[in-house]
């Protein structure tokens, strides 16, 4: 038992000594009245002695009690003997530890202790923690649960342990991540144990406390994002939350959100003669936060690519770019375009990485992405060309695409040097051979382009199928000369794309006067997935031009991918636009994504269309190769506390690299661990830690590296108010009672309080104070009845 | 204090015991005895012994045996029968005064200024109030001045657990002189002090040196134990005296009117009570009340007087009062 005011205590019990010393007193002061009679005052006193004696033990008693009272009400029990006396209720409690990001902030002027501890945020509400821990009783049946809030939230001891040295022990053991505080999530975990735990129990008779670990700032603290409902049933005992009060205090930090080459498909031929040749265009976006967002600041950001074999050995190489960013007053997000050179690997893994200086947060200082350099991209034109020196009316798509590909060179083997490099297949080189026996440049092709859909058999489907598996982009066009498009079929069927064509072209746009219809603009896509990339821009001057006489249509999934291209809506009708251009990525068996498969439902011929012979061919065809090339491989870039797209979610890392500045001052590093698993990755193996991860699927296959980086949306180290804060944690139906965080950790002290009492405590205990009152009134009846009377002397006439 | 302040003579000292107003009051009135009380002086006092006297009182026949002094000659002459002659044997009144000193006595809650008709605010020894031992002297005092106007004897004894002052029964000059030095100088304050009064061995003393009958007044509080009383009484019976019991008592100690608590010290030697007195008011008045009421029935059962005396009551009117009704019943009694 303790008490709120110990001194107030201890003076009240001394005053028991008041009673005694008064009844001392009085038994002094008066004068001795001779008497005469003392035969009968014994005779009478012997018969009442018992009664008088009773009644003196108890008026002595009830005053002791008064003063006993009283000075317990004054210094007020918190965990109340009368509590403890009476079913008392055990305490659940659940501590919600902020291990995100958010918690990395390094507290200024902290002494650096041995273990690197209790410089951190984190460190100080692991601290905090253990401190509201070690403030339950195991006896009384107090169990403690443990959740750790960085996205994926997940409890780490739930249901609650009654073991609380274990649940202190995996307590200290938690690491701050690099990914999102999530505590709507974290929160979740708690509703859902403590309603497990009060449908299996006998209901009631324990107290949930959901203690919050957490500096909650913006970062941490997304107000905008309400909190489940703590407590549903009215009946049940209220649950209470006990949060650390939010920082007060903002903290600069800027934090590199992202390192990203212009292109997605960086080429490493040298050769290529432009002035960029060799350099990598590398976009490196940058936020900042904390009270000196208001004045302009500079920051250094070092920018440096890596050949992936050398990736251990990566603090900044000689070849990193410095560069300033110069922020102006009340800017937060920036950008810089760097161009770096190409590492000494000219093809396979380049890792770019960018990092600022270090400042309150570490973890969102660096930032990677890993980039495939590509000596070329491989393309395979299937489809028959026509007679060299034939008309322009004659070329068949085949032609069209080569020369939209390869514009400049001529003959054949020219097309086959430059950065594109295009070949043609006839399409029954295709048919009826193995996957081995396949021509050399289709088995080696990024990109293949069915011009001539129907001559495929089933077995070239499953053949485009394969390859499409390896990230391969398939381009299918309709037969120009056919009147009936029967491929449609296996391309749905075989590439599972869920759009199911028509089989006849229909004719669309007023006849005669060379017009048709008009092709329009397009959906908007994601950058990831915009395969017109940054043809975008200029796509309504390019497309005004364009007719579309014939067209084949999508009679169902139109929505199932994208349009990238689809008529203008002349009639003004509303219906949706046809498409012309369809793109979206086809599905693996097990719904995994494989490369891109766009569909037109116009084949560059003029007979269906003047696009051919437009300006936009080229550009079109370009970028939708290049962006469909740079797009199709797994995603390589990917964010901590988030599962990897494209990865099942059950990909597991088998050998990482994490990074992160161990300490302040510390240059970056990376930092080569030797198994997964153990840290950085939660149970469900989500990486919550920045670094290079090697991923791989179910069947061990290694798919790509993947750089994770900080989450950053986490890095807002901006203070975030208290009553706010207070209010959106009592949505949860909870009451809320916040702590001082405590700049040196606190003495626990303030823990214990708020953790014993479960409503605001008056200033003294009230039920003591009427029981004081109560007996002092039984006293002054008492006083009135009983009288006392002693023998001194022992002598004569009585005997006792 | 009793000695260096006793400048006043005994003489000038019993004006405190006779009052004046109750001397008035007495004047008139005769002593008389309930009982027939042998003396040796001739007096008012009607004896039952028939023997040598003046007075005749009647005859009786003959019986074997008898005196033949006592022979009346004439009768048998003129009538030839045998008659004896008896006479009214006349005797004085032996007034024997106990008077209790016990230290219980020396208890009064009644001011001395109220109490003594003379005027004064203290007692010969200074003390302020007016104990139950200076109203026992006075009432003393008055028995023996009443007595001895008549041409009574009248003797005194001072006692506590023993006889401690004495003057020998006499009627002559003197002896009202040695009766008020008796009683002044044996206050209860000055030894007596603590002293547990034992009734019965003093009434042995007293009786061993009484041989005549005489009527016995004990002026006491009766603070004893019934019991003893009882003993002592019986033992006066049996020597075939007559009684009266003067019960002095305070008003004090009747009504035991104390509201506050206070330390109760026994002047006898008791121990010391601690006690609010409201608490044992009830008992402590039943258990007086209990002893007083035992005592009026021992005396009655014994055929003495037992009169109660308060000391805030003049002497007067309860003198008066015993003296009326005793008269009335020796007349009644003839």
């Amino acid at each position: 038992m303790s008490f709120l005011n110990p001194i107030l205590l201890a003076v009240g019990l001394a005053c028991v000594a008041a009673p005694i010393i008064i009844h001392i007193l009085m038994r002094r002061k008066r004068q001795p009245i001779a008497w005469g009679a003392m035969q009968f005052l014994l005779q009478a006193y012997q018969q009442q002695r018992r009664r008088l004696r009773l009644e003196q033990v108890l008026l002595l008693a009830a005053r002791c009690l008064i003063i006993a009272l009283l000075a317990l009400a004054l210094g007020k029990p918190v965990i109340g003997a009368i509590r403890e006396g009476f079913a008392s209720p055990s305490r659940t409690l659940y501590v919600v530890l902020d291990n995100g990001l958010t918690q990395q902030i390094a507290v200024p002027g902290a002494a650096v202790s041995a273990t690197g501890d209790a410089s951190s945020s984190f460190a100080m509400a692991k601290a905090r923690a253990i401190e509201a821990i070690n403030q339950l009783d195991m006896q009384r049946g107090d169990q403690a649960g443990l959740i750790v809030a960085a996205g994926p939230a997940q409890g780490l001891v739930i249901p609650a342990a009654s073991d609380l040295a274990q649940v202190r022990r995996v307590l200290e053991q938690v690491e701050a991540t690099d990914s999102a505080t999530d505590l709507p999530a974290a929160m979740e975990v708690a509703r859902a144990a403590i309603a497990s735990e009060r449908t299996q129990g006998d209901g009631g008779g324990t107290d949930a406390i959901v203690y919050v670990a957490s500096d909650l700032r913006v970062g941490s603290a997304n107000l905008s994002k309400p909190l489940p409902a703590l407590a549903t049933d009215p009946r049940a005992e209220p649950v209470r939350i006990i949060a650390m009060a939010p920082a007060s205090s903002g903290i600069d930090n800027v934090s590199v959100r992202a390192v990203s080459p212009l292109r997605p498909l960086v080429l490493a031929s040298k050769d290529g003669g432009g002035p960029d040749a060799g350099l990598i265009a590398v976009r490196v976006d940058l936020a900042r936060a904390g009270p000196s967002v208001n004045s302009p600041s500079i920051s250094q950001v070092s920018v440096w690519a890596a050949a992936a074999g050398a990736i251990a050995s990566a603090s900044p190489s000689e070849s990193a770019q410095r560069v300033s960013v110069n922020w102006t007053s009340g800017q937060t997000t920036a950008s810089v375009t760097v161009s770096l050179a190409m590492p000494a690997a000219p093809s396979g893994d380049v890792l770019l990485v960018a990092r600022c200086d270090a400042d309150a947060i570490a973890g969102d200082n660096i930032a990677a992405a890993p980039i495939t350099l590509r000596a070329g991209v491989n393309v395979v034109v299937v489809g028959t060309l026509s007679a060299a020196g034939n008309k322009i009316d004659s070329f068949s798509p085949a032609d069209w695409f080569t020369l939209a590909l390869a514009p400049a060179q001529a003959q054949a083997w020219q097309r086959l040097s430059g950065e594109l490099r295009v070949s043609n297949v006839e399409s029954r080189e295709l048919l009826g051979v193995a996957a081995e026996q396949l021509p050399v440049s289709v088995r080696e092709a990024d990109v293949i382009i069915v011009t001539q859909p129907h001559e495929l058999d089933d077995g070239a489907w499953r053949a485009l199928r394969a390859a499409s598996n390896r990230g391969v982009m398939l381009m299918v066009t309709p037969s120009d000369g056919e009147q009936t498009q029967l491929w449609a079929d296996n391309l749905t069927e075989t590439l599972g794309t869920g759009w199911k064509l028509s089989r006849e072209a229909s004719v669309v746009g007023a006849s005669g006067d060379g017009g048709g219809a008009a092709i329009a603009g397009t959906t908007s896509a994601s950058a990831n997935d915009d395969l017109l990339g940054i043809l975008r821009p200029e796509l309504p001057d390019l497309l005004r031009p364009v007719r579309v006489q014939r067209l084949l249509s999508v009679v169902e999934g139109s929505t199932a991918g994208q349009v990238l291209l689809s008529l203008e809506d002349a009639s003004g009708s509303g219906s949706a636009s046809r498409p012309v251009v369809m793109a979206t990525r086809a599905k693996f068996e097990r719904g995994q994504q494989a490369g891109w498969v766009v569909v037109w439902l116009v084949p560059p011929s003029l007979s269906w269309t003047d696009l051919p012979a437009k300006p936009l061919m080229v550009p079109l065809v370009q970028e939708l190769v290049r962006q469909g090339v740079g797009k199709s491989v797994p995603t390589r870039v990917g964010v901590a506390g988030v599962a990897i797209a494209g990865t099942r979610g059950g990909v597991e890392a088998a050998k990482q690299v994490v990074w992160r500045e161990e300490a302040a001052g510390i240059d970056a590093q990376l930092l080569a661990l030797g198994s997964a698993n153990a840290t950085g990755a939660n149970a469900r193996g989500v990486p919550q830690a920045a670094g290079l991860w090697a991923m791989r699927d179910a069947a061990g296959q290694r798919i790509a590296t993947v750089a994770v980086n900080a989450d950053t949306s986490a890095s807002d180290t901006t203070p975030v108010d208290a009553a706010a804060v207070e209010k959106w944690l009592s949505a949860t139906g909870a009451s809320v009672a916040m702590v001082e965080a405590g700049a040196s950790g606190g003495t626990g002290n303030e823990n214990a309080q708020v953790l014993g009492s479960s409503r605001q405590p008056p200033p003294i205990s009230l039920p003591l104070l009427i029981a004081a009152a109560i007996v002092a009134m039984l006293e002054a009846l008492m006083a009135r009845w009983f009288s006392h009377a002693t023998v001194e002397k022992g002598a004569q006439g009585v005997t006792t | 204090m009793t000695q260096a302040n006793s400048v006043r003579l005994p003489e000038q000292d019993a004006q405190l015991y006779l009052h004046p107003q109750t001397l008035a009051r007495l004047g008139s009135f005769e002593l008389r005895a309930k009982m027939i009380v042998e003396g040796f002086s001739s007096g008012s006092h009607a004896s039952p012994y028939q023997g040598l006297s003046v007075e005749f009182a009647q005859h009786r026949p003959y019986v074997a045996g008898d005196d033949l002094r006592h022979l009346d000659w004439k009768v048998y002459g003129r009538t030839d029968r045998l008659y004896l002659k008896q006479h009214q044997q006349e005797t004085t009144l032996d007034l024997q005064i106990l008077v209790d000193s016990s230290g219980s006595m020396s208890f009064g809650s009644r001011t001395f200024a109220d109490a003594s008709g003379a005027g004064r605010d203290t007692s010969i020894d200074g003390r302020m109030n007016w104990s139950k031992f200076d109203h026992a002297t006075a009432l003393a005092a008055a028995l023996a001045y009443i007595t001895l106007r008549q041409g009574d004897r009248v003797g005194v004894v001072v006692h506590a657990d023993e006889v401690r002052g004495q003057v020998k029964r006499s009627s002559s000059q003197g002896t009202w002189r040695q009766i008020v030095g008796v009683l002044s100088t044996h206050p209860v304050e000055a030894s007596n002090r603590n002293r547990k009064g034992d009734l019965k061995r003093v009434i042995d003393q007293v009786l061993g040196k009484t041989t005549n009958r005489c009527l016995v007044a004990l002026i006491t509080d009766a603070f004893y134990e019934i019991e003893d009383v009882r003993d002592a009484l019986a033992r006066l019976k049996f020597a075939g005296h007559d009684v009266m019991i003067f019960q002095v008592l305070d008003k004090a100690e009747e009504e035991f009117a104390f509201d506050d608590a206070a330390p109760f010290e026994g002047l006898e030697g008791e121990a010391t009570l601690r006690i609010d007195p409201r608490a044992l008011r009830k008992a402590y008045i039943e258990a007086m009340r209990a002893h007083n009421a035992e005592l009026d029935r021992i005396s009655r059962g014994l055929g003495f007087d037992y009169h109660k005396v308060s000391t805030h009551e003049f002497l007067g009117p309860t003198l008066a009062a015993f003296i009326a009704k005793r008269n009335a019943m020796i007349r009644g009694g003839k």
